[in-house]
This record gives structure tokens, C-alpha cells and sequence, in this order.
């Protein structure tokens, strides 16, 4: 074994180096700096999206004839690291990552040729639309249905948590076609137009005071039945596809280093304003730092690891339910290290003229993030899967039970 | 880069695990006390198998094994619950004569350390301080041609059984934090002394010196390791009590009492040398070989806790089928998985080779807060899921308790490494790059992009320094 970088990683480093430096603008980074919730504002991600694809590299992991750049994973693993630790957005992954895969792979040459250049270019911003009021980690629960009526499909129903449904011009949806056999062989999976007539937004607020998710109401919205990806019935196998790559094919680790980054730049902030930690404190702190940062490395490394195994487009398999769990509570444990280590300030809510009134430098605003981006980390192990649900995989497939 | 075992190392692996699992010490009991006279036969063919020079330089008839290759041995050791003195004895002892002795020290001991007819022991830590970094209370005083020595060690592992006992002890009057010590009582206390060592005096600077350095506090004295041969005399002033260790192992409470030793018995010659770093870097790469040590023991006491979980029924099923079990095995699946790759990450980290002997150290901390966590809680559950048989001695999952619980105490507890390790980070905000792949390059523009920037990554952080 070793960490050694072939040249050929390290010219690929020196590489994505060089186009960060040229393209990365302070604005875009400022603006994933502040981002507190889940992913960045359209007006972060989309212009960075753009620049990806002018350089090629916007959708590492699909063929090449459709703008692929037929990396190894660990390839990816330094791209990722090297935009994280540089502070890029992050792209809204719907389309290039959850959508954009599930296309290729199951859907007709036509749909092909209808979607995947949109994703591309960003003219379409899509939403998931998976989870339901009866239906969260018990996902085949679901009961929004889409009743055949001439060429299209009829749906009626809700949908729960819809990321970015207020941004979204289309929504990739899983619906009930049938209530015969298995539940999840009842359920197609659709692409539904936002602006179609009977489809309502409504905002939910959330703990952190962002406005992220949406629940979605459709009453008889007509869906064309050439805007299903794949046979009838067979959605649940899109899904499972899907969901593999949600939780698999993130490189988790980079985004985690970012975050503790932030606090500790929030610190240097509180610490330019006199903010002395003393004794006991500063000894609480070392500690806590010390296990978090310990953490971090070993996921570090068993990401790598598990990456260096894989071939390209492989899925990790079972071994995801793993990296999706520790990485959804490192993520917390990074957020609970912020506020404690805020002390006093962990208290202050959203108050814009706190950094003014003290003539702070540019470094203040980040203060005042860390304390939403713990609230919204609780729900890191809650979506895509809770950590239960990932529990029982790992429980199933590693210990073989 | 390779992210799996090569060649060599995987058939080091596979011997050991095969030789190891036919050992007659497998069918246990576990980590119980037993006589020198059980494990020597398997030490021999240790020696046959070529693990006793395995980490040793091959100019000293050794074969140059790095971290990887020692962490896989050891690791076998804890999957098969082997009790013996490599790590004091090889890694410790017999590394630190090849790396500081004479041409002279170094053949007259390690061809037979290599080939299992001696053995050495290393005696380091003190009841005054139990920072393996901290300065040695124990002291030499310079004795005609020769030293005498001072002080008393702690739980010497094989300190009774060893052929010849390194003995690392700081030298009077040389190091800045001598000066406190030489101005006590010239003959200590034979017991252990209660009260805690005089600090050094403090530099005007001290706490920000402390706090920019991005090593733990390891500098402040010179020390040096002399060389005590056990059989042929038994020195005067030297006491020896002998006791074992929770997992079984034999070791020894020793006491100097102005001992003395002749010149030559210190390793290496060179007037004015310091001991101290390639002391610390040996203890660091040792913590690091423990913790592989523990993830085999931990992937023991996994592997047998899913098997009896399937097998044990209560109300009427297995009670792997019941969620609450089912949860604390994968929840203890995922520790033995990140505890593996700290384990690999800080042993391919020594092998790629280190500025500096606290880069070292913060490794070893690194691991030792992942793996002493981890085994806490392995080991709690394996219990806890065995039921009453869980604490009896009727399994090996007790004695992997005890090997366990002995391992997160051994070198510093984990909450001591990680507040060391925080420490170390923020100091030296190496913190803030990839650790696995971090930058050698550096950015034209730091301000704007300090995370990989190397050069501004190794600027002390300012926070937690005030």
C-alpha cells in the first residue's frame, strides 16, 4: 500500500489547480462560504455548472459520448478535494448526478436526446420527488398515483420535502401505477413538468430558518406517458439505481474538511474581536477538535480506500451504507464543535449587523453560519435514508445476517 | 498509489493468520496469565519465520519491514489473541539498539534477539508522569568513566523475563529542563515517588512557544538509553518486582537505585548526542503498531459476537433477529472498518517518511484516539451481547475485554491522544488539507485560498492559542 500521487494524478491535480485559480470568482466561493443549507442558490450553482461544462469536467461518471471524462475514481476523489478545499460551489446534483444517470441507463434514445442535454446546460433544473407523507424511509409506502387516461397519465397526490421545488422547472418523481402484488412493484417513475396545471409549491420552513425544502400538491396533473422512464411498474429498479448513486457516489469527505475549515475560520473571526478561550476550555476544546479531526482522517481514508477499489462507474455497493452513515454524523459532529466552541455567540440568531457593530473583518459573516448549519445537520441522517434504515443494511450485508 | 495490500504484503499477512490460527494458545482461555515456558516454542519459530528482525535494518541482519508490514503482524497477533513481547521487545527495544548502538552494541545483541535466544525489554514509563513524551524523571549522573542512574519504571513489559533492559533516562545537567532535578535529594526515594515531578522551569515564552509548536511538549531535556544485561550480573541498586498486566502479559515494576553502569552501556558513543527524538519517534510508531495490534483483537471479539448472535436464542429466535442487536453489530462492523483505516493511514504516513519525529507523534495520537474509541465500544458490546457468557472466562471475549481495556490505557488514554492531537493540528493547521493526499504545491494566492496553500497551512492557527 501507499498514498504516493502517480505523476500522472499529480499533473491532474496541478491541472484542476489551475482552472480553479483562473475560474473559481470570490463571489461564487462567498457564496457556497455562506450557504447553510443544503445545497447553494441556483445564482451559486448554476454559473459554476456552466464553467464545469466548458472545461468538460461537469459529469465525471457518464459515458464519454455524452460529456463523461472517463475518470478513475480516484480521480474524482482529488477533483472533489481539490474544489472543496478551494470553496466551489457545489453543482445541484439532481440532474447531472441522480437523473442524469438514471437516463442513461433506462430511458428510451429519445428521452436521451430530449433531457440530457438540458441537464447539461442547466435549462432544466429538476426537483426529486420521492418522498411522501406516509412514506419516508419506508419509500414503497408511497401512494401518489398516476391513473392512465388516453396518452397521459392523471396524478394526484403529495409530495414531502421537495428540495429546491421552488427552483425546479421539473420534478423526477416516483407515483403508484398499480396497487397489485408488491408495493414496489406498483410504481412507475415519471418526469413531471412544474408549470403543468394542479401542481402547488408550498414552502416549508425548517429548523435551520432556510428555505430548502417544499411539499407539492398535485391535483389531476396530466403527465404525458412519454415522460416515464422505463417500462410500468419497473420504477422501483430506477430508484434503487438512483439511490445507489445518492448515497455511493458522493465523495463525502472533501465537503466534511470545508466544513470544519469554516469553523475554524469562524473562530480566528470570534478570536480578532477579543474572544479569549481559557483553562479548562481551551483543554474541552483540544479534545473535542482532536476526535473530530481523527474522525475525519480515518473516513478520509476509508473513503479513499474504498474509492481505489472500485472501477470506473462501479457502484461501492453495501459498503455506501457505511460511508453515507458516518459521513451524515461527522457532519454533525463538525456543527456541534462549531456552536460549542461559539460559547455565548451560540445563542445569536441570524443577526446580520452583529459583525458590523464590531467592526470585524470580512472573515465575521462566517460566524453567524455556524450555528443554522448545525440545525440543518440534523437532517443529514435523517434524508436519503435515515441512519437506522442504513443500520439495517450494514447490519444485513457486512454482518451477514 | 495502491490502495490494497501488494504482493509482500499480503503473503505476510496470510502466513501469520495461518500460522497464528494453528497455534495450540488459540483454543485459550484468552489473554490469561501464563508461563514463559507456553509461548517460547511459538517466539522460536517467530524467529524461524523471520518476524523477530522483520522491522529491523537489513545491515543488522534484519529485513527492513516498514508500518504496514509490522501492523499486519500485529494484527494477526489480536485476531488470534497471541500474547507476547513483540512490541516492547522488537518494535521498542530492539529498534531502538539498531537505530542509536555501536557497531559493537548492535552485534553483540540483536543476532540473537533476531534468532529468539535473547530477548531486550524497554523500560520507559514512570509513575511520575504518565506522558510518554514528557521528560524522563529518571536520571543519569555522570560516575567516573561511567553513569550511575536514578529513578524507578513502570510495568516494564517482560521486565522480568528480558535478557538485557534499555533504560531510557534523561542526563543530568544537559537539556534545558535539567536544572530543577539536579538540584533534588542525589538519592531518590526506591519507591515510586508520589509527588509529581518538578516542572521544568519555564522559557519567558513558554505558553506561546507551547502552543505555536506544532509537536506536544517533547523537547526540554537530553536523554539518552543504556543498555542493563539481566542474566550474566545482576546490577547493584537494582530492584525488580515482578506483576502482569490485565491481558496476561508478564511485566515488571523496576527500581534504580544509583545504579551503575559503565560507559559502554550507553547506546551510542557520540559525546553529547540526544536520544530523545529517535526515542519518540520509536514510541510513536509502536502506539501506531498497538492499534493495529487492537484492530485484530477487535475484529476477533466482532467476528465471534455476530456468530453467537445467530446462534443464541431467546423468546423463541436467534437474537440477531432482533433490530436493538442488529444495530450494535453493524454499528460495531463500522468501527472495526474506520479503525482498520486509521490504523493504514497513519502507517503509510510513517512509511512515506516524516520531517519530524512530532509528525510522529500526532500520527500515533491520530490513531490512537480513532482505534481507543473504537475498541471501547467493540469490546463494551461484545460483552453486552454475549450475555452472561460475556463475562465469564468460558469464551475469548473476556479476555479480548481485558486485552482491550489494557490497550486504551497502554501509551496514554484516548481522550489524553486526541487533546493532543487537537493541540497539534491547530498549531500546525495541517489540519486544513487533504490527509491522505496532502498538497505538496502551494497557491500564488494564500489569502484567497488558504486550505491549500501549504505554506500558509503551516502557519500556526491563531484561534486557541490566546
Amino acid at each position: 500500500m501507499d498514498l504516493q500521487l502517480t505523476p500522472e494524478l499529480a499533473a491532474f491535480r496541478h491541472e484542476v489547480r489551475a482552472f480553479l485559480r483562473d475560474r473559481l470568482t470570490p463571489a461564487l466561493r462567498r457564496g457556497q462560504r455562506l450557504t447553510t443549507a443544503m445545497y447553494p442558490e441556483p445564482e451559486i450553482s448554476g454559473p459554476w455548472q456552466a464553467m464545469l461544462r466548458e472545461r468538460g469536467w461537469l459529469v465525471p461518471l457518464w459515458p464519454k459520448e455524452w460529456g463523461g471524462t472517463g475518470w478513475s475514481p480516484v480521480q474524482r476523489f482529488v477533483f472533489e478535494t481539490e474544489c472543496a478545499l478551494a470553496g466551489a460551489p457545489l453543482v445541484h446534483p439532481m440532474g447531472v448526478r441522480l437523473l442524469g444517470p438514471v437516463i442513461l441507463r433506462f430511458g428510451t434514445e429519445a428521452q436521451k436526446q430530449r433531457y440530457l442535454p438540458r441537464i447539461l446546460s442547466g435549462d432544466d433544473y429538476w426537483c426529486q420527488g420521492f418522498s411522501e407523507p406516509g412514506a419516508g424511509s419506508d419509500l414503497a409506502a408511497l401512494r401518489t398515483r398516476a391513473v392512465r387516461d388516453g396518452d397521459d397519465y392523471v396524478v394526484s397526490g403529495a409530495k414531502l420535502w421537495t428540495t429546491h421545488a421552488h427552483h425546479a422547472n421539473r420534478m423526477f418523481a416516483l407515483v403508484r401505477t398499480s396497487n397489485e402484488g408488491r408495493r414496489q412493484d406498483g410504481i412507475s417513475f415519471l418526469l413531471i413538468d412544474m408549470d403543468a396545471p394542479g401542481i402547488t409549491v408550498r414552502p416549508i420552513a425548517t429548523i435551520g430558518g432556510d428555505h430548502d425544502v417544499n411539499e407539492v400538491f398535485f391535483d389531476e396533473v396530466r403527465v404525458p406517458q412519454a415522460n416515464r422512464i422505463g417500462e410500468e411498474n419497473a420504477g422501483w429498479a430506477c430508484a434503487r439505481y438512483l439511490l445507489e448513486f445518492e448515497r455511493g457516489a458522493g465523495i463525502f469527505s472533501p465537503r466534511l474538511r470545508s466544513q470544519l475549515m469554516r469553523v475554524g475560520d469562524a473562530m480566528a473571526a470570534l478570536q480578532a474581536r477579543g474572544l479569549r478561550h481559557d483553562g479548562a476550555q481551551r483543554e474541552l476544546l483540544h479534545v473535542r477538535f482532536g476526535e473530530v479531526c481523527a474522525d475525519l482522517d480515518a473516513f478520509e481514508m476509508l473513503e479513499l480506500k474504498t474509492l481505489g477499489q472500485l472501477t470506473p462507474g462501479q457502484s461501492p455497493g453495501p459498503v455506501s451504507s457505511i460511508l453515507k452513515l458516518r459521513a451524515s454524523r461527522l457532519k454533525q459532529q463538525i456543527g456541534e464543535l462549531g456552536v460549542e466552541m461559539l460559547g455565548l455567540e451560540g445563542q445569536r440568531w441570524r443577526d446580520d449587523g452583529a459583525a458590523r457593530a464590531d467592526g470585524g473583518g470580512s472573515d465575521d459573516e462566517i460566524v453567524g453560519t455556524l450555528l443554522p448549519e448545525y440545525l440543518n445537520s440534523r437532517a443529514f441522517t435523517i434524508f436519503g435514508g435515515a441512519a437506522e434504515v442504513q443500520l439495517g443494511i450494514i447490519a444485513r450485508s457486512v454482518v451477514g445476517l | 498509489m495502491q490502495l490494497t495490500l501488494n504482493e509482500q504484503q499480503r503473503l505476510i499477512e496470510e502466513s501469520a493468520l495461518n500460522f497464528l490460527s494453528r497455534q495450540p494458545d488459540v483454543a485459550g482461555p484468552w489473554y490469561d496469565a501464563r508461563p514463559e515456558s507456553r509461548w517460547m516454542p511459538m517466539w522460536r519459530a517467530f524467529a524461524e519465520m523471520g518476524w523477530l528482525g522483520l522491522p529491523l535494518p537489513a545491515e543488522a541482519g534484519g529485513f527492513d519491514g516498514g508500518a504496514v508490514e509490522t501492523g499486519l503482524l500485529m494484527r494477526a497477533f489480536g485476531r488470534h489473541g497471541i500474547n507476547v513481547p513483540y512490541d516492547g521487545g522488537i518494535l521498542l527495544a530492539a529498534r531502538l539498539l539498531a537505530a542509536l548502538g555501536t557497531p559493537a552494541q548492535r552485534d553483540r545483541w540483536l543476532p540473537g534477539v533476531i534468532d529468539g535466544s535473547r530477548r531486550l525489554a524497554l523500560a520507559h514509563d514512570e509513575a511520575q508522569c504518565h506522558d510518554p513524551w514528557a521528560p524522563r524523571a529518571t536520571v543519569a549522573r555522570r560516575d567516573g568513566t561511567g553513569w550511575r542512574l536514578h529513578g524507578a519504571k513502570l510495568m516494564v513489559p517482560d521486565g522480568g523475563g528480558a535478557d538485557a533492559l534499555l533504560v531510557s533516562a534523561r542526563l543530568d545537567g544537559e537539556g534545558r529542563g535539567a536544572t530543577p532535578l539536579s538540584n533534588r535529594d542525589p538519592k531518590p526515594d526506591p519507591q515510586p515517588d508520589p509527588k509529581p515531578d518538578p516542572q521544568p522551569d519555564p522559557k519567558p515564552d513558554a505558553n506561546t512557544d507551547r502552543n505555536a509548536d506544532p509537536k506536544p511538549d517533547t523537547c526540554g531535556a537530553t536523554h539518552a538509553v543504556f543498555l542493563l544485561p539481566m542474566r550474566d550480573t545482576q546490577a547493584q541498586g537494582l530492584r525488580l518486582h515482578r506483576c502482569h498486566t490485565v491481558d496476561g502479559a508478564a511485566a515488571a515494576d523496576v527500581w534504580l537505585d544509583g545504579v551503575h553502569v559503565d560507559a559502554d552501556a550507553m547506546l551510542g558513543t557520540a559525546e553529547g548526542s540526544d536520544a530523545t527524538a529517535v526515542l519518540h519517534r520509536l514510541l510513536a510508531e509502536a502506539t501506531i503498531a498497538l492499534c493495529w495490534e487492537a484492530c485484530g483483537a477487535m475484529q476477533a471479539a466482532f467476528a465471534r459476537t455476530a456468530v453467537y448472535t445467530r446462534q443464541r436464542e431467546q423468546f423463541g429466535r436467534p437474537i440477531a433477529s432482533f433490530q436493538a442487536v442488529q444495530h450494535r453489530l453493524a454499528e460495531m462492523a463500522v468501527c472495526c472498518e474506520e479503525a482498520v483505516a486509521a490504523c493504514e493511514l497513519a502507517a503509510l504516513r510513517v512509511d512515506a517518511g516524516l520531517a519530524h519525529p512530532g509528525a510522529a507523534i500526532a500520527l500515533a495520537a491520530m490513531a490512537k484516539s480513532k482505534v481507543g474509541r473504537a475498541a471501547r465500544y467493540v469490546s463494551q458490546q461484545a460483552v453486552q451481547l454475549h450475555g452472561g457468557m460475556g463475562v465469564s472466562e468460558e469464551l475469548p471475549i473476556a479476555g479480548l475485554f481485558r486485552k482491550l481495556t489494557r490497550f486504551q490505557q497502554q501509551g496514554g488514554s484516548p481522550s489524553w491522544h486526541a487533546a493532543q492531537y487537537g493541540r497539534a493540528m491547530l498549531a500546525s493547521g495541517t489540519w486544513r488539507d487533504s490527509r491522505t493526499l496532502p498538497s505538496p504545491g502551494a497557491w500564488g494566492d494564500s489569502r484567497t485560498l488558504p486550505s491549500s496553500n501549504r505554506s500558509s497551512a503551516e502557519a500556526p492557527a491563531p484561534w486557541i492559542s490566546n
